[in-house]
């Protein structure tokens, strides 16, 4: 789509606000799939195996495992999962989804409390952590807003740019952001006389944002503006024909993923203890990214996934080759999942569970999946 | 010359190239005069802040002009 379709679909916004055509067309090409989808139990055995292993990870892991792997997983897995529902679901690759993570780390220090020169205002946690949440998710919809007018490269270099500038200011500004040293001891609340910083109960408080926002993203790819954002990622120029407004479902869809990533930034900064400009640099930028690929988009579980491969890959790397070369395994590791699986763990995944159908004659919900997978799949492939 | 100009200069070249309109050289003539210029006087009149300005620069750029001061609608 051009730049002058995209000036044509921001004039055309106010007519369109109250889309009745857009609207009726969106669900009369819907009903029968997702009415029977509605109506069986969506959950599965697995569903039940997954959160029981997830409950019960904190009493079989040592503390370590617990806190430095789970949480750190489950934490990172919820910045990406952000991302993952902007370019899975929405077509929208952006490299600021860390920045808006830190941005919220950063508020909650200066609002709350840190022990640092510079501002910190000392307010209540829960204040700074709501404070925190809402400037994010201004600044993404403010990213959003600029960045959905491109698209392709420029949108990764726009979202890159404004991160980047982001990391500069925070490296340079001493009298709010405390320049290179950032916020040290950013720390959870004690809460109901338990330490939330503690391993197991701050494992258990990242997995329950975590599980929340994971079960926020899945309903809403069910409700008709997902239904409309999946329609705008495979065709923006006939969802606009339809008369569905393409620019503000983009820019709504930013604000969604800032909300998302805002939670992950205040957990990630809560697991660090401090917020830096590194931990919004251009490293960590294109770790969430690597994270996101490395799952895969098609589904917000990939998130997670690739999460604890690259959390793994981070902590053990170093005992698989010597201390120089480490760096060597996890780019490798990383290149065979993306080289030999066209959408990361998930595309593996799918693969399995295609080959174990037609080998071993297949219950019905492989066979299904497999269907879903074939038919969904030239779709979202190429999620540019 | 030391280890590590490789990545400014790549980044920046990048910046240049997107600024002024990807396909057009009078267009990355363009991009790398105002942000060399932008850099410069940066350096100068507000040393702390010059490196954000690059980046101003390109978001401003693509707020305004998706595709780049002289890039073409494709």
């Amino acid at each position: 789509m051009s730049a002058a379709h995209w000036r044509r679909a921001m004039n055309l916004q106010p007519r369109r606000l109250g889309q009745p055509a857009g609207r009726a067309a969106g669900s009369g090409g819907q009903p029968p799939r997702t009415g029977r989808r509605r109506f069986t139990n969506p959950v599965r055995p697995r569903h039940v195996l997954v959160l029981a292993v997830l409950l019960a990870f904190p009493w079989v892991a040592t503390p370590f495992f617990t806190y430095q792997i789970g949480a750190q997983a489950l934490a990172l897995g919820l910045i990406a999962l952000s991302l993952t529902f902007l370019a899975g679901s929405g077509g929208m690759i952006s490299l600021a989804q860390m920045t808006v993570a830190g941005l919220a780390g950063y508020m909650v220090a200066i609002f709350g409390t840190a022990a640092t020169d510079g501002v910190t205002l000392g307010w209540p946690w829960w204040l700074a952590v709501l404070i925190g949440i809402v400037i994010a998710v201004v600044a993404a919809t403010f990213i959003g807003w600029l960045s959905v007018r491109t698209e392709g490269i420029y949108t990764i270099m726009i979202t890159l740019a404004i991160g980047v500038a982001f990391y500069y200011l925070a490296l340079q500004n001493y009298a709010v952001f405390n320049g290179f040293q950032g916020k040290q001891k950013v720390f959870p609340p004690t809460l109901a006389g338990v330490y939330w910083r503690d391993a197991t109960p701050f494992y258990y408080l990242a997995l329950v944002c975590a599980l929340a926002g994971y079960l926020f993203v899945v309903y809403l790819l069910r409700t008709p503006f997902g239904i409309a954002l999946q329609g705008i990622r495979d065709n923006p120029r006939r969802m606009h024909a339809l008369g569905f407004n393409v620019t503000a479902h983009r820019v709504a869809a930013h604000a969604v993923a800032g909300a998302l990533a805002a939670v992950g930034g205040v957990l990630f900064t809560w697991y660090n203890g401090l917020v830096t400009p590194g931990s919004v640099g251009t490293g960590w930028l294109i770790n969430i990214l690597v994270i996101a690929v490395l799952g895969g988009m098609r589904h917000p579980v990939g998130a997670f996934l690739g999460a604890i491969v690259f959390v793994l890959l981070q902590n053990f790397a170093i005992d698989v080759i010597d201390r120089e070369r480490f760096n060597l395994v996890i780019g490798v590791v990383f290149l065979v999942i993306v080289l030999f699986s066209r959408d990361g763990l998930l595309g593996w995944w799918a693969a399995l569970s295609a080959w174990m159908s037609t080998h071993r004659g297949g219950s019905p919900w492989t066979a299904a999946r497999r269907r879903s997978y074939a038919r969904s799949s030239p779709s979202q492939s190429s999620p540019s | 010359m030391v280890p590590g100009v490789d990545t400014r200069l790549l980044l920046a070249s990048l910046v240049v190239v997107i600024v002024g309109g990807m396909g057009s050289v009078v267009g990355a003539a363009l991009g790398a005069a105002i942000l060399g210029l932008a850099e410069t006087y940066g350096l100068a009149y507000a040393p702390t802040y010059s490196v954000v300005f690059t980046f101003v620069i390109l978001v401003l750029v693509l707020a305004f002009r998706p595709r780049g001061i002289l890039g073409r609608p494709a």
